[in-house]
């Protein structure tokens, strides 16, 4: 027998590690960062917002600190001498003041901030980053919404919990406003506008049960098929709306497989 | 007067005699008439390895030595009118295999002969059931270097299953091939740096995918000769080491049939005199395995290769000899990835489908007149690869017209003047969807698992002319060789790159049991076709330059021998990645990639080999090497197939009663890794990103394996079949292949290869 032409059958067979799915919420996890608005000019103020899970009913502690986009930016803000510090909450506020104005002369806009989030609790410690563009667009970027969650036949998110049976498959259709989807101009590398339409995304986190298309892409692909636990659970179902300028939405609903 | 070449075969019956299987009453076999070479322009000599079945027939002719075309032929036609008496064992008729070492006389000419260096008689070295390796090319050959196999040999090799090509692997210089990809990795240089030749013309792929056999069943390969470093100028355009195979010659005095089949595939040879002195082959095999991966793995996996040659040669009267080989090779991968699992190609659901097909038809015409040897061989390929995942989509066509022509004459005795042309026109038709560069952190990449996609068809082609001139001075204890290559490259997009690489090589003789060497040459090659892409490289690429020095000696000590070789590669002008901007055709553009790396790689090489004759054979090789890559201003680094130590321990047992047990135990440093110390949620995209640590700072465990095969040989209607059990992995060791991460690199584990695997095969030959 041929050594490497078995390490295929290997492959096939499966002699690879298993490891945890990244769409079941088991884990401490930063899931989204929301600015809003996503996109500032010189001056202006906005609000920060992260999503962050904590399994068990854990408290999560999460701090957050801004800083200009460099090299080196998985290391995160904190880590370097002019960040700002945003305080602790899963709230916060990011200002493009009068400080920044040297900076921003000399890099040229759009440059993005950068966003440093850390949520801690006794046993884990999750980090995320999220970009906040500046620049001085007449019309700048919106966050997309995702207006409701529809499982099953629903034709309006009715109240949670959203009732199912062991192992059911429901259709998770997604909600998203008409003017999710916006239009801009992209400056190529020769710095001439090209205008371009977003494109929006879902991923779906879960505590319990299993879902295809854990991500998708597309104006006529956000849809994904979510399968209840096979034993007696709550869980709770997480969608997060992106467009691929930064902006972000997200949306949960709650489904309960009751006892017999 | 009994001829010197007959006294010679009762030499070996004496050698025969001693060497039989302990216990038993060994006889040789004898000749059973006389029939003395022929006289062939210009003379020469040529090495023999002959098959002898139980009935004393000759059933295959193996050119052991690097001789001219016209004596090639004349040497074939000579052996297969050979027959025998058949060698016994306990009175029982055994099959045998004979070396040669034959001296055909010149064809008289008008002009005085030059006095004849050795004696015009053949002689005998290798009797036995069994196989003699062809260590080394002898006469006159430009590679200072030549590690090959018979395919006795290469049965040795448990795991090659008579494949030659595959059996290289446990040569020293070749490292181990990473679990996906079986491509020679040679003394630490990318597999693309290496260039593989079939009868003379390159071949993209040596292998079928996934690591599986070579696209050549090994009924048709004459020889395969391994050239890891200071080859000749007769081939070019790649810069670390070079495979030559080349094909096998059909019987052309009686029909032969070879049937093989185990786990992995089915194959059928066979082979038929024509009219005119002619014969002509053909063999096809075909995958099994794919047929049983559901069965086996629950996965509706497909993989699926064949492969088919033909060969047909005619004598062309004053043309010359005319031999027209066609070789395909077909690997089908469908794989559906199952709903609901994430994997290294994407999301589930999605599926994996990936074609590659390749054809090439070589024909050759050589000619012998005098001291004249001239050889034309055009060539024609087509090539055609479909890759289609979720994220790429990629069909890619390529003809290939090439054309060699080659003379070499004889001056004096003493030297040979070589000279030739290389030729190669690509036409190329390509279509894409392919994910682009993962952005820089600055910018913003959307929040998909392939970032934003390049779209692209079209047509080019690219040209490539060759010219090269060699002197080789000789004498009967040494031989020099220097040559020079002119090479032209015409890429798309009207770039052209011009080369001249100098090469010389020598050996001498310095006792009857040691012989020193060296070499050193200039080597070039083109960027990947992908790096030559505006939308993934750079077409400004300039090319690749190596500089390669060896030397070494080689100890014989009877049928033991022991080579030694050290080695220095450098690297000049190595592509590595560029983030910066560049004017192309007014539009500032990604660079991608540039000219700037450098690299040094050296090492020391050990074979330590001891010939089939003896009940105990095999060999032990061993590298030690140290390959590096240097950025700009940077410190080296080891390269990405860096690995320290290699060793092979090949061992071959002659059981008595045609019993073989082959074992090969295998030791090798595991590859550098890039290590992960953290990662940083990007919420942006939806993705972890990794920090890394230190490149080569830490390494995947290293590999080691033994590998079994008992082999036994039997009678079987008038012909002789095997049968055999292989066993991979005896001991079930869990190697580490790659290190694989979670989706946050919080856990890592191996992809281990493959587990102890047992497995049967059949094979017979009429």
């Amino acid at each position: 027998m041929r050594a490497p032409f078995a390490m295929a059958l290997a492959l096939l067979a499966g002699c690879r590690p298993e490891f945890d799915n990244g769409h079941v919420l088991d884990e401490l996890r930063i899931l989204a960062v929301r600015a809003e608005p996503p996109e500032l000019r010189v001056g202006e103020r906005a609000e920060l917002q992260a999503l962050v899970f904590a399994p068990g009913g854990a408290i999560a502690t999460t701090h957050m600190w801004q800083c200009a986009a460099r090299g080196g930016m998985r290391q995160g803000c904190e880590t370097f001498d002019d960040s700002i510090d945003l305080g602790e909450g899963t709230t916060a506020e990011i200002e493009i003041g009068p400080d920044w104005e040297e900076y921003l002369d000399a890099v040229g806009l759009p440059v993005h901030q950068v966003v440093t989030v850390v949520a801690t609790t006794p046993s884990e410690v999750e980090r995320a980053i999220k970009r906040v563009v500046v620049s001085e667009e007449e019309v700048a970027n919106r966050n997309p919404t995702l207006e409701a969650l529809l499982l099953g036949d629903e034709e309006e998110e009715e109240p949670d919990p959203h009732p199912a049976s062991t192992s059911q498959s429901i259709r998770v259709t997604p909600v998203v406003s008409a003017d999710s989807v916006e239009t801009y101009d992209k400056l190529n590398l020769a710095g001439e506008r090209v205008s371009t339409e977003e494109e929006l995304f879902l991923s779906y986190y879960f505590t319990c049960g299993s879902a295809t298309s854990l991500k998708s892409g597309g104006p006529d692909d956000l849809a994904a098929t979510y399968r209840a636990p096979s034993e007696p659970s709550s869980c709770t179902l997480v969608a997060v709306l992106r467009d691929d300028r930064g902006g972000e939405d997200w949306r949960s609903r709650e489904i309960v497989v009751p006892e017999e | 007067m009994r001829p010197r070449w007959t006294s010679a075969l009762l030499a070996l019956a004496t050698v025969i005699a001693a060497g039989g299987a302990q216990g038993q009453t060994a006889a040789p076999p004898r000749l059973a008439g006389r029939l003395a070479p022929p006289a062939v322009a210009g003379g020469g000599e040529a090495v023999l390895l002959l098959d002898l079945d139980d009935s004393g027939r000759v059933t295959a002719v193996e050119i052991a030595s690097e001789s001219s075309s016209a004596i090639e032929v004349a040497a074939r036609r000579w052996a297969f009118g050979l027959r025998f008496v058949p060698a016994t064992r306990g009175g029982r008729p055994i099959a045998a295999r004979l070396r040669y070492r034959v001296v055909f006389p010149a064809e008289p000419r008008p002009a005085p002969e030059p006095p004849q260096e050795r004696p015009p008689l053949p002689q005998v070295a290798d009797p036995e059931a069994g196989y003699e390796s062809v260590t080394r090319a002898e006469g006159v050959s430009a590679e200072p270097t030549t590690r090959g196999l018979s395919r006795r040999e290469a049965s040795s090799v448990p795991g090659s299953v008579g494949d030659p090509l595959r059996a290289l692997q446990s040569f020293p210089g070749v490292a181990r091939p990473g679990v996906t990809a079986g491509d020679l990795i040679v003394r630490g240089a990318s597999p693309w740096d290496t260039g593989v030749l079939v009868d003379g013309h390159p071949v993209p792929q040596l292998y079928h995918f996934l690591q599986g056999p070579a696209i050549l069943n090994p009924a048709v390969l004459d020889r395969v000769e391994l050239h890891p470093g200071g080859w000749g100028v007769r081939n070019g355009r790649k810069m670390a080491g070079l495979v030559e195979a080349w094909s096998r010659r059909p019987d052309p005095e009686r029909p032969h049939l070879e049937l093989e089949v185990d786990a992995i595939d089915g194959a059928v040879y066979a082979s038929t005199p024509t009219f005119g002195g002619g014969s002509f082959a053909a063999a096809v095999r075909r995958s099994i395995l794919g047929d049983f991966v559901e069965d086996l793995t629950g996965e509706t996996a497909t993989p699926v290769y064949y492969d088919l040659q033909a060969r047909y040669d005619l004598p062309a009267g004053d043309l010359g000899d005319l031999s027209i080989f066609f070789f395909g090779s077909d690997d089908q991968l469908v794989f559906p990835v199952p709903e609901g699992v994430e994997t290294l190609t994407g999301p589930g659901g999605e599926r994996l489908e990936n074609e590659t097909l390749l054809t090439r038809t070589i024909v050759t015409l050589r000619r012998s007149h005098g001291p004249l040897t001239l050889s034309v061989s055009p060539a024609f390929g087509w090539d055609h690869i479909v890759v289609q995942t979720g994220a790429d989509d990629l069909d890619y066509r390529l003809l290939t017209l090439r054309a060699r022509a080659d003379a070499a004459i004889e001056i004096g005795g003493r030297f040979t003047l070589r000279s030739g042309l290389d030729l190669e026109q690509q036409s190329f038709d390509f279509r894409y969807e392919l994910p682009g560069i993962d952005p820089f952190i600055g910018e913003f990449p959307t929040p998909r698992t392939d970032p934003y996609t390049i779209r692209n068809a079209g047509r080019d082609g690219i040209s490539l002319a060759a010219g090269y001139l060699e002197l080789v001075a000789k004498t009967a204890r040494a031989q020099a060789t220097l040559g020079i290559r002119a090479d032209h490259y015409q890429f798309p997009e009207g770039n052209d790159r011009q080369t001249l690489e100098p090469r010389l090589a020598a050996f001498a003789d310095a006792t009857s049991w040691l012989r020193l060497e060296i070499a050193t040459g200039v080597y070039h090659q083109a960027p990947l076709p992908r790096d030559l892409s505006g939308d993934f490289g750079n077409p400004d690429l300039d090319l690749e330059r190596t500089v390669q020095v060896l030397g070494g000696a080689l100890f014989r000590f009877g049928d033991t021998s022991l080579e030694v070789e050290a080695y220095q590669n450098r690297l000049t002008n190595g592509v590595m990645g560029s983030g910066g901007v560049v004017d192309r055709d007014g539009n500032p553009t990604w660079e991608n990639l540039t000219n700037g790396q450098t690299g040094t790689t050296h090492g020391i090489e050990v074979l330590l080999r001891r010939a089939r004759r003896h009940r105990v054979s095999g060999w032990v090789s061993y590298s030690l090497s140290r390959a590096e890559r240097a950025y700009p201003g940077g410190e080296p680094q080891p390269y990405a197939y860096d690995q320290t130590h290699i060793l092979h321990l090949v061992v071959s047992i002659d059981l008595g009663a045609s019993f073989r047990l082959s074992t090969q135990w295998s030791w090798v440093t595991g590859n550098p890794i890039l290590p992960v110390d953290g990662s940083t949620f990007d919420v942006d995209t939806d993705r972890y990103r990794a920090s890394y640590g230190e490149w080569g700072s830490e390494r995947i465990p290293a590999f080691h394996q033994l590998d079994v095969r008992l082999e036994k040989d039997f009678p079987l209607l008038g012909g002789r079949a095997r049968a055999y059990l292989e066993v991979l992995n005896a001991y079930n060791r869990q190697n580490p292949e790659l290190l694989l991460y979670s989706y946050n690199y919080e856990e890592s584990g191996y992809f281990t290869g493959l587990p102890i695997v047992g497995t049967l095969g059949l094979g017979a030959s009429f």
